[in-house]
């Protein structure tokens, strides 16, 4: 997406009934700018929403809109969400030190971070207090519970809710993403998992960027566009593109999800937009709480 | 009538942080069936570039097995061979802009870019090794075994855990 900073844009998704218009409808204006919706009625299902993106900042969101009760309605954006990071090093690659792997984690967090505001998609990734990457190689060393993973298999075995919660157990933090960097993942050194974690994810030593922002998207509930229907409207540079050297894009449907979906680690786990979370089935399945479509684009992506 | 919508940026109050500890539930799983492939180059390709497959585990060893014979010398070929150009082509114009973006600090460009590359060179082939954990062959398990014995090889550990899955048998299947 293109957001809003100086001259750019916000866009709005409005749920309700306009003539002609598929819902919902998308407008765009220019930044601080009224953006004007038309004609607008209300929906007889109750599918009558605002949602508003901008950049850097979360999605804005207004349910129950009454159309007819008013010209104008404002929608207010939250503080972006800042949510902690934490590296485990299970392993780490003899060809590049603990030094050099905080060395590009931090240059990581950066560029997920530059990439996640470019696309609005409100997160801010913070290095957790007790640092960005902590080595636990001696502890995946000696505890058989640990040294497991490092060669990580994607099983009942590894991702089961006994053997992760004893890794979590010893190798954890509570408020934050924690990503195990491991030898391998299904036998490859650049692979990654997330388990169906909402805060754990794995990679593998030698994953590159694209592939451990794209395990915490995961995390965030969202899946590859390429295995499912909605695969035409995407590309390899979407972050969750399931192979791809290139990953740099979200959805606004993606954005969307990642806030309010029930099954989001930001609702879910860090408490995050509870109020307005919903199940995001598709377009959701209560009339009154409608998703954007996962392919909905409001700016053109590459 | 028309009506509008001011799209504000006031801030809503502070975040709220609900902490959840103890407390290690998954995600419900969604298996989303991928379309079968209709031909081993695209397994191939498909096998080798992908590093993640949440959704639909299981799914694409199902087609690795279904053209084991036609996959075995692809991939021993993609471990020997280069990782094609239009690949690498990519990872180094992402890491470039990648690395822009970031503001890379305590590094250069071209040591990012050169790391990225690496790393998906080693991921690319030992997707070709780990295939061939599952597909198998003469030549194929041969090509492990060599692998797995020349402990000067940066691939000598996933040729072993490629042995170790193709000798338990991970995955047992006949050919249709």
């Amino acid at each position: 997406m293109t957001g809003c900073t100086g001259t750019t844009e916000n866009g709005v998704l409005v749920w309700g009934q306009l003539p002609g218009a598929t819902m919902p409808a998308q407008f765009t204006a220019p930044c601080g700018t009224t953006i004007s919706a038309g004609a607008v009625t209300n929906n007889v299902l109750g599918r009558n929403q605002i949602t508003s993106f901008t950049k850097g900042k979360p999605p804005a969101i207004r349910t129950g809109v009454n159309w007819g009760s008013s010209n104008s309605f404002t929608v207010s954006h939250p503080a972006p969400v800042h949510v902690g990071v934490k590296f485990w090093a299970l392993y780490i690659d003899p060809l590049c030190n603990l030094s050099c792997v905080q060395t590009n984690l931090n240059n990581w967090l950066s560029w997920a971070n530059a990439m996640l505001s470019r696309e609005g998609a409100g997160i801010v990734l913070t290095a957790s207090s007790t640092g960005l990457v902590t080595d636990k190689t001696g502890v995946a060393n000696t505890k058989p519970k640990v040294r497991k993973y490092k060669n990580m298999k994607e099983t009942q075995a590894y991702c089961g809710k006994r053997p992760i919660s004893k890794l979590a157990s010893l190798i954890k933090e509570s408020n934050a993403f924690n990503v195990y960097i491991v030898q391998t993942v299904k036998d490859e050194n650049a692979r990654g998992t997330s388990c169906y974690q909402y805060d754990m994810a794995f990679v593998a030593h030698q994953s590159i960027w694209g592939t451990i922002l794209h395990e915490i998207g995961h995390n965030l509930y969202l899946y590859h566009p390429d295995d499912s229907a909605v695969a035409p409207f995407f590309n390899a540079k979407n972050l969750m593109w399931s192979d791809s050297p290139d990953r740099d894009y979200l959805s606004e449907g993606q954005t969307f999800r990642m806030h309010f979906s029930q099954e989001s680690a930001l609702v879910k786990k860090f408490g995050f937009r509870e109020l307005e979370k919903r199940d995001c089935l598709d377009e959701g399945t209560d009339d009154n709480k409608p998703c954007p479509k996962y392919e909905k684009f409001i700016w053109p992506d590459p | 009538m028309a009506r509008s919508l001011a799209a504000s940026l006031a801030i809503l109050g502070g975040c709220i942080l609900v902490m959840t500890t103890g407390c290690y539930k998954s995600q419900p799983r969604v298996r989303i069936p991928i379309p079968p492939l209709n031909d081993a180059e695209s397994v191939k390709r498909l096998w080798l570039r992908q590093t993640c497959d949440t959704n639909q585990e299981g799914q694409l060893e199902a087609q690795l097995v279904r053209f084991r014979v036609e996959l075995e010398p692809l991939f021993v070929q993609a471990f020997k061979d280069r990782v094609p150009a239009a690949d690498l082509s990519a990872v180094e114009v992402a890491a470039t802009r990648q690395f822009k973006e970031a503001k890379g600090y305590n590094a250069d460009v071209s040591e990012h870019v050169a790391r990225e590359r690496n790393n998906y060179i080693s991921g690319y082939r030992s997707a070709a090794l780990s295939g061939l954990g599952i597909v198998g062959g003469v030549e194929g398990r041969r090509l492990l075994e060599q692998v797995a014995a020349d402990s000067q090889s940066p691939f000598s550990h996933n040729a072993q855990l490629a042995l170790q899955a193709l000798l338990g048998g991970k995955i047992k299947a006949s050919r249709p």
